[in-house]
């Protein structure tokens, strides 16, 4: 479960801001850029079409312009001598005609001749005269047609006009098989400019190469393609392809305005653009698919996306790297301080290369050895006052016996047959020994008790023989280890506080008993019940200094084994009963030496 | 981490950054935009007239792409202008196209101009001909100017008579026989005639109306120029009887009163529809268009025969058709002289052959046009290797095209019965001396 409260660790911070940093600002241009291309790609290829159009419709009006310029040699005090002589006759019409073809394929069209179909002149008497042999007489004409387009000229009968082949007065018939098809009409009016006569029509049939040639070629995107419509919307000129034969495109096509020119957006699919000759009154209209538009940008979206997500990648493997290279001698340090502060002082050796966290390091690593040197200061300190405090009880308890006489005691003894002098000081002798190499800090629960058996030897030579002693040790516990001499005081204040007190003497018993880990030594005198108060008090320090051995012994059991043993003074029936309980352990070689 | 790991770490990070950047940089130049291939980019161009070369010739397209990878285009020009325009064009010295279709009279005047390239050094160009394939014997002929051969044949064309063989049985063998059958078949002279016509040809300029006359004018004897001087024979008297004859047939009314604008659809059409019972002389490239014409009944009672002929004086009949060939020459100012020729030498090699045969045309090979597996689908070819043993060609010569338009003018004279042949021919004969300085 995600918690907020859960401290962010500083990997995952850089990690998080590296690739904000490197990511974001990558999304936002990429889709600027993208959004921003668009438009501009839009735009310019709005206008790129509109330029295309407007420079395709000026090609093909200088196209127009010639045809219609190639006639202008008829227009202006020109003699036309195929109609020189009557037209009565078939040979005087065959050499009109003759004439007229002469005329047309010499004087007029020469370079254009592989743009024309046919070029028909029609009197005003509807005499025919054509580059069609095959054609000579009026009634093959289409009489409705021809009488559209006479009465379109004489609306400006000084211009050259321009009709689609579907108004076409001239119909050949398909002789062959071919791809020649006709095509648009040129239309003028030739009036003698001496008398202002009608001479006739000139009718130029071009085919349809005349405008494929100019047209065809005219690349609209891939898929885009050219329609030039007349003023009816009658097809004119169309590029193959499918995207014509599209409904929708013809009707709007047919429903652009009439003049002028302008770029539309048709169904949000389509983008049209047209311009409308002034010389012909036909509209080109370029169409081309928004989708092929905008192909090309898609395209590059689609690589902007390759790249962004390579870019993310990259950007995810270093922001790895960098935040890994950043925070992991931070990540380090933590670790070490963690570990430091539970139990270790030990300070690891750290090399990092952002150098304040390598000062960092170094002070840390300066602030653990102090601390390291701080508490070794201490731990000794500790350690020699520990001494201290057991060298001056110690020499509390030391009587100050002298070995070397006891020793001569009892060889003095020995001759003048004194037994018990000689079992006293031999006695004594041991009891000196052990007192004398007490300076050791562990001794065994039985070293300790063969040194109380000494004691209460010799004192029983003291109280002469009022005191009776008893000493049970249980196997288990002989080797226990315990603190020299702790249990001679508590004999002692037994024999002086208890049995020296009865006339008829008393009695001490001393056992000591492994119970699990523990080891339990009862020191008991019989005699009058001690004053638990006074012992109390004793225990606390309270009692005055002669009184110091049972607190002794206290605070010597406290220190070796800890505040939670200690000794227990209690009344129980016939005497007092002294209980010292200490952790069951043995002595190592190094703490036996 | 060490200084020298956090080096390598960042040199790592900017390499790929940078390596993607330039990737990046690479990859969006290199797909960002299509490419546009220009798709005229091998492409050669073919001017030719439109007629049955051309539609069959169309056939040819396809395969010659696929077998060369140069696609050919054909620019199509209507009948009437297509002489002005290919002369115009040549002289001109325009590059719209590579390869000209035109007819063997035209050689010499574009030869000798320098508008069309000699073929010798292609043909003897190993690395571009293959000339044990190629075979160029295997011609009919082939056209040479100086001793250069400057067009090769792709289409042959000699004259017959067609006639309805429900009609006449027996097709005519002489002229007088013609004009027998015709007088029977027109219903001006015979008004139970079943057609309107018992005769009639194309005599349409600019190449129908003197090609036709020709195989008239030769089998009576006459001629238009003397091939040793040049100076006119239409003066001849065989030159004018045969003129009168063709006068007669119009005054007799056994042909067309307006025959001056029949052309070559015309008079098949006039065939197929049963207006005529028979058409002479006629271009043997109508015989399979009327076989393969499925609307009309009489097509296939439609036939052919050789072109009637004169009697001698031994009572042989002599026959003189005309004949001629529609070649390819490459234009000089061609910018892909090599593979125009490829073009060339597919369409009039065997292969291409084959294929022009396919579509209808008929090919000037004799390999061909005697291939037994001809025999039944094109009967034509037997008849038009016979017609080629006695036919004759046009006179190869610079001015053909101005000699054709003076006798254009005399034959209109003498078919709409506005001169005597005799003075047409007169007058014909003063101008052709004329323009040859005899």
């Amino acid at each position: 479960m995600l918690s907020y409260s859960k401290p962010i660790s500083i990997r995952t911070l850089l990690l998080t801001i590296f690739l904000l940093l490197m990511i974001f600002p990558m999304v936002v241009i990429t889709f600027v850029t993208y959004k921003k291309e668009n438009q501009i790609f839009q735009n310019q290829v709005s206008q790129f079409l509109a330029q295309t159009v407007q420079q395709t419709g000026k090609a093909l009006d200088a196209n127009l312009t010639e045809i219609d310029r190639l006639t202008w040699s008829l227009l202006y005090q020109r003699h036309l001598d195929f109609l020189d002589s009557p037209l009565n006759t078939p040979y005087q019409l065959q050499e009109a005609n003759r004439k007229f073809q002469q005329t047309v394929f010499f004087d007029l069209f020469r370079g254009r001749l592989d743009h024309i179909r046919a070029v028909y002149f029609v009197t005003p008497d509807k005499i025919v005269l054509s580059t069609d042999n095959t054609y000579q007489w009026a009634k093959q004409m289409n009489e409705e047609n021809y009488r559209d387009i006479i009465a379109t000229v004489d609306n400006k009968p000084l211009k050259m006009h321009w009709f689609s082949e579907s108004r076409s007065a001239f119909r050949q018939p398909v002789g062959f098989e071919t791809s020649v098809r006709d095509s648009v009409v040129a239309v003028r009016k030739l009036i003698d400019s001496n008398f202002s006569e009608l001479r006739g029509h000139l009718l130029v049939q071009l085919n349809d190469r005349f405008l494929a040639d100019s047209l065809a070629n005219v690349r609209i995107g891939s898929t885009g393609a050219l329609l030039v419509t007349d003023s009816e919307g009658e097809v004119v000129y169309r590029q193959e392809a499918a995207l014509l034969q599209n409904v929708a495109i013809s009707n709007a096509v047919k429903s652009l305005p009439a003049q002028g020119s302008g770029t539309v957006k048709l169904e949000g699919k389509w983008l049209l653009s047209y311009a409308t000759s002034d010389i012909s009154g036909w509209k080109m209209t370029a169409v081309v698919p928004m989708d092929e538009l905008l192909g090309a940008n898609q395209k590059i979206l689609q690589y902007l996306l390759i790249m962004a997500m390579l870019g993310t990648v990259i950007f995810v493997v270093i922001s790895i790297l960098m935040a890994n290279a950043v925070s992991k001698p931070v990540i380090q340090l933590a670790r070490l301080m963690s570990y430091t502060s539970i139990d270790h002082l030990h300070v690891r050796e750290i090399q990092g290369s952002v150098h304040e966290i390598g000062i960092l390091q170094r002070n840390f690593n300066r602030l653990m050895d102090r601390i390291q040197q701080l508490m070794q200061e201490n731990e000794r300190k500790e350690k020699e006052k520990r001494e201290a405090l057991l060298q001056t009880l110690q020499m509390q308890i030391h009587p100050h016996f002298l070995y070397n006489t006891l020793d001569t005691i009892y060889w003095m003894s020995k001759k003048h047959q004194a037994e018990p002098i000689s079992k006293l000081v031999a006695a004594l002798g041991k009891f000196f020994r052990f007192t004398l190499n007490a300076g050791q800090e562990w001794t065994t629960v039985e070293k300790e008790f063969g040194h109380l058996e000494n004691y209460l030897l010799i004192q029983s030579f003291r109280y002469r023989d009022r005191v009776r002693y008893h000493i049970d040790l249980e196997p288990r516990a002989k080797d226990a280890a315990v603190i020299p001499l702790l249990l001679q005081p508590l004999v002692e204040n037994s024999l002086e506080h208890g049995i020296s007190n009865l006339p008829g003497g008393g009695e001490v018993r001393i056992d000591a008993r492994r119970i699990g880990e523990q080891v339990v030594i009862r020191i008991f005198n019989s005699g009058n019940p001690v004053d638990l108060v006074r012992v109390e008090q004793v225990l606390q320090g309270d009692a005055p200094r002669d009184h110091v051995g049972l607190r002794n012994v206290q605070n010597r059991i406290q220190m070796a084994f800890g505040s939670e043993h200690g000794l227990v003074v209690e009344q129980v029936e016939g005497g007092t009963l002294v209980t010292v309980t200490i952790p069951f352990s043995r002595i190592t070689g190094s703490e036996n030496e | 981490m060490t200084r020298r790991k956090l080096t390598l770490w960042l040199s790592i990070a900017f390499g790929l950054m940078a390596l993607w950047a330039l990737g990046g940089i690479v990859f969006l130049d290199r797909n960002a935009m299509p490419k546009i291939s220009d798709p005229t980019s091998n492409t050669i161009k073919v001017l030719i007239r439109t007629g049955t070369e051309s539609s069959a010739l169309r056939h040819l397209l396809e395969p010659f792409e696929k077998t060369t990878g140069i696609h050919a285009e054909l620019i199509e020009v209507g009948r009437d202008g297509y002489f002005a325009t290919v002369g115009t064009q040549l002289l001109a010295g325009s590059d719209t196209f590579d390869l000209v279709f035109m007819p063997n009279t035209s050689v010499a005047e574009l030869a000798s101009s320098g508008a069309i390239l000699p073929l010798d050094p292609f043909i003897n160009d190993p690395s571009l001909t293959d000339r044990e394939t190629f075979d160029l014997e295997d011609f009919l002929t082939v056209y040479r100017y100086k001793d250069s051969i400057y067009a090769l044949p792709t289409d042959i064309s000699t004259h017959f008579i067609y006639y309805r063989s429900d009609l006449i049985p027996k097709p005519p063998e002489t002229w007088e026989e013609v004009v027998a059958l015709a007088e029977k078949f027109s219903q001006s002279r015979n008004p139970r005639s079943p057609t309107k016509w018992g005769l009639a040809m194309p005599a349409v300029v600019p190449e129908e109306r003197t090609k036709i006359f020709a195989s008239l004018l030769w089998t009576f004897g006459g001629d238009f120029i003397d091939d040793k001087d040049g100076h006119s024979l239409l003066g001849e008297p065989k030159s004018l009887q045969a003129a009168r004859f063709m006068q007669q047939l119009l005054q007799r009314k056994l042909v067309p009163n307006d025959l001056l604008y029949w052309d070559f659809v015309k008079t098949r059409d006039a065939l197929l529809s049963g207006e005529v019972a028979m058409a002479a002389p006629f271009w043997n490239a109508a015989y399979p268009m009327i076989r393969s014409d499925a609307d009309s009944p009489l097509s296939s009672k439609i036939k052919i025969a050789l072109l009637p002929g004169m009697k001698d004086s031994q009572g042989e009949i002599q026959r003189v058709p005309f004949q001629q060939g529609w070649t390819f020459a490459i234009n000089a100012n061609s910018k892909h002289a090599e593979w125009a020729w490829k073009f060339l030498s597919y369409a009039t090699g065997k292969q291409g052959g084959e294929l022009y045969v396919k579509a209808g045309g008929v090919p000037a090979r004799k390999s061909i046009l005697s291939d037994p597996a001809y025999t039944t689908t094109r009967p034509d070819f037997q008849l038009i290797l016979e017609s080629m043993k006695v036919a004759q060609s046009e006179p190869s010569i610079t001015y053909y095209p101005s000699m054709v338009e003076i006798i254009e003018k005399a034959l209109a004279k003498i078919y709409t019965l506005e001169s005597k042949p005799e003075d047409a021919l007169k007058e014909a004969t003063n101008d052709l001396n004329r323009l040859t300085g005899k």
